[in-house]
């Protein structure tokens, strides 16, 4: 049967080796990038859970000590700083005021 | 590429291994693109299409339910890509279909007349299934077996489609191409 076989060689990807290299080359670029829509959940859901795990944390004192915090004092209140960040989606600065003990206030 | 052989390097992509899937791709690109090519007959687009099925094929890849009919599967994403690109060029060619001068561009295929021009025109005498079957054998090397795996055709349906395809084929290639085997 391969005697028969029609030439396809003008039509062949392959006869240019340095083309069909940038074919695949292109096609894993794209398939190693990921999506804007990707990247946003990714972040997104990764800062929501670092902000929810640290107001946890700001939490246990104030349980322990059984304390409710004052509604005068809700812009330097731990908790509602963390919540904030949280919902601003803004873990990289709930982190650093985290482990800067609430300093930056 | 054996069944086996692509089945494992489609868990190992699926796991993540990107490496694993350059294989694939390294494999299969030309496959995807006769697939194209039989829809579209144009070798760039076909390209652009094969290109892209493979992006799919990959952010897609956990649909894929059997591993081992990965080539079938991404030949169905190839063809379907393909049909997508034939149709919008459809509504351009509809949009453009106004009465025009001289100088406008006629079909792409049949204005070129070297070697790979003429092999175009005699594809364009076959219906897309031949031209499946006669790219993915002669010019992908496949075998009849993976063939009728690929489109879900018996082996004998594939070695008719091919027989068929040559036929016409050699009718319409001129001597030249002959000469050239």
């Amino acid at each position: 049967m391969s005697d028969d076989r029609i030439d396809f060689g003008p039509l062949d990807p392959k006869q240019d080796e340095l083309r069909y290299e940038r074919l695949v080359r292109g096609v894993m670029a794209r398939a190693r990038r990921p999506g804007l829509g990707d990247t946003v959940s990714r972040f997104g859901v990764r800062a929501l859970a670092v902000a929810a795990g640290l107001a946890l944390l700001a939490w246990v004192p104030v349980l322990a000590r059984g304390e409710a915090p004052e509604p005068t004092q809700a812009s330097s209140d731990p908790v509602t700083v963390l919540a904030d960040l949280a919902a601003q989606g803004n873990a990289a600065a709930a982190a650093s005021w985290f482990v800067s003990g609430g300093a930056n206030e | 590429m054996g069944e086996d052989a692509t089945a494992a390097l489609v868990k190992q992509a699926l796991a993540g291994n990107a490496r694993a899937y350059e294989v694939l791709v390294r494999r299969h690109l030309r496959a995807a693109y006769a697939v194209a090519l039989a829809v579209l007959r144009v070798p760039a687009e076909a390209e652009d299409v094969a290109q892209e099925a493979l992006v799919v094929a990959w952010e897609q890849l956990s649909e894929c339910r059997e591993p081992a009919a990965f080539s079938g599967w991404l030949m169905n994403i190839a063809r379907n890509q393909a049909k997508n690109v034939l149709a919008r060029r459809k509504v351009r060619a509809d949009f453009a279909a106004r009465p025009q001068g001289d100088d406008a561009p006629g079909e792409p295929v049949t204005a070129v007349v070297d070697a790979r021009g003429q092999l175009l025109r005699a594809l364009e005498a076959l219906d897309e299934r031949q031209r499946e079957v006669v790219l993915l054998h002669d010019l992908e090397g496949w075998s009849h077996a993976e063939i009728a795996a690929a489109l879900s055709l018996s082996e004998v349906n594939s070695r008719q489609l091919l027989f068929t395809a040559r036929k016409t084929m050699r009718a319409l290639l001129s001597p030249q191409e002959v000469a050239h085997e």
